[in-house]
């Protein structure tokens, strides 16, 4: 009888990144240098509270950098991807190829 | 690596393809149509150089519909250093094939009437069939925007097709105000459009940037 395979991997996934809308921001994030908050509302499809709630999830653990200022008279919000956030999307994209090379390839 | 890629792009895109820049060229390339039909009034050198304050006008209207109009819908962005690498290249490659463009238009222009050097009415087909193709491939792809290609190769045929018409006499000055006119037409069309779906499918958020 084969053994299961090892399911190790999956349990290393940074659950910060690994919630999908956390995880469509930070892959935004990741091919730019920054965006406002109305950009990644629409890549995205987040809603704009859905946005405030995860932004502050990764902010908290230093993922993001967020600067809020004003265009016009209009409140901005810039958001960029910290060197520790960049660093952080490199070890999840890793460790989630490891765990899915480490699955058979069929059922049989 | 080329699906990030890809996800870069649309992210480039959807913050940077508003269809102004279309507008723009548009705006461009109808100096070529309508400086033939103002000449006969204002002379050759002014039937162009009344465009210099036409495009700065056109300028400050596309910059205000990006900052009121598009910008609070679409979002803003800082490319990543690949892309902010290609657009130096691409601004660099242009300003150089534009440069020979201008020194080549002045030499023949310079050369007029000479024997040695008559080129006459193959100055706008030679100059633009060579440099056209190159600055809009340049632009759709630094800008990774697949329809300024084709807008290169229409600016490129467009003196090939109004000379045929004018050889044939269906159309007068060589042309150009029908071919080049279309040409801009398309490009009017295709800016509006996009610009037209912009405002359609990204309504102004009620509290922007609240997070």
């Amino acid at each position: 009888m084969t053994q299961p395979p090892s399911t190790d991997h999956f349990a290393e996934l940074d659950q910060i990144i690994h919630v999908p809308a956390r995880l469509r921001l930070m892959t935004q994030l990741y091919v730019v240098e920054s965006a406002d908050a109305t950009l990644l509302v629409n890549t995205t499809g987040l809603t704009w509270g859905n946005l405030a709630t995860h932004m502050r999830k990764l902010e908290e653990s230093g993922y993001v950098t967020i600067k809020k200022g004003y265009q016009g008279r209009k409140p901005h919000t810039v958001i960029a991807l910290s060197a520790k956030g960049r660093q952080a999307f490199d070890t999840y994209r890793a460790t989630m190829q490891a765990a899915l090379d480490q699955l058979p390839n069929s059922r049989s | 690596m080329s699906d990030f890629k890809e996800i870069e792009r649309k992210t480039f895109r959807a913050a940077r393809d508003d269809g102004l820049l279309d507008v723009m060229m548009a705006a461009f390339v109808s100096m070529f149509a309508l400086a033939p039909l103002w000449s006969e009034a204002l002379g050759d050198f002014w039937s162009s150089a009344v465009f210099g304050p036409i495009w700065f006008a056109g300028y400050l209207v596309v910059r205000y519909l990006r900052t009121h109009v598009v910008t609070p819908r679409l979002g803003t962005l800082e490319p990543g250093i690949p892309r902010q690498q290609r657009l130096k290249r691409a601004g660099i490659v242009m300003t150089v094939v534009l440069m020979i463009a201008y020194v080549v238009g002045v030499v023949v222009a310079q050369g007029f009437g000479s024997d040695w050097f008559d080129l006459g009415e193959l100055v706008y087909p030679i100059t633009l069939g060579s440099t056209a193709p190159i600055v809009f491939s340049l632009t759709g792809y630094s800008l990774s925007v697949w329809r300024y290609y084709p807008y290169g190769v229409l600016v490129a045929i467009a003196p090939l097709i109004g000379e045929w018409l004018w050889q044939n006499d269906l159309a007068a000055h060589h042309g150009y105000p029908v071919a080049f006119g279309s040409v801009a037409v398309i490009m009017l069309t295709a800016g509006i459009a996009r610009l037209l779906t912009i405002i359609r499918d990204h309504p102004l958020p009620a509290n922007p940037q609240a997070i």
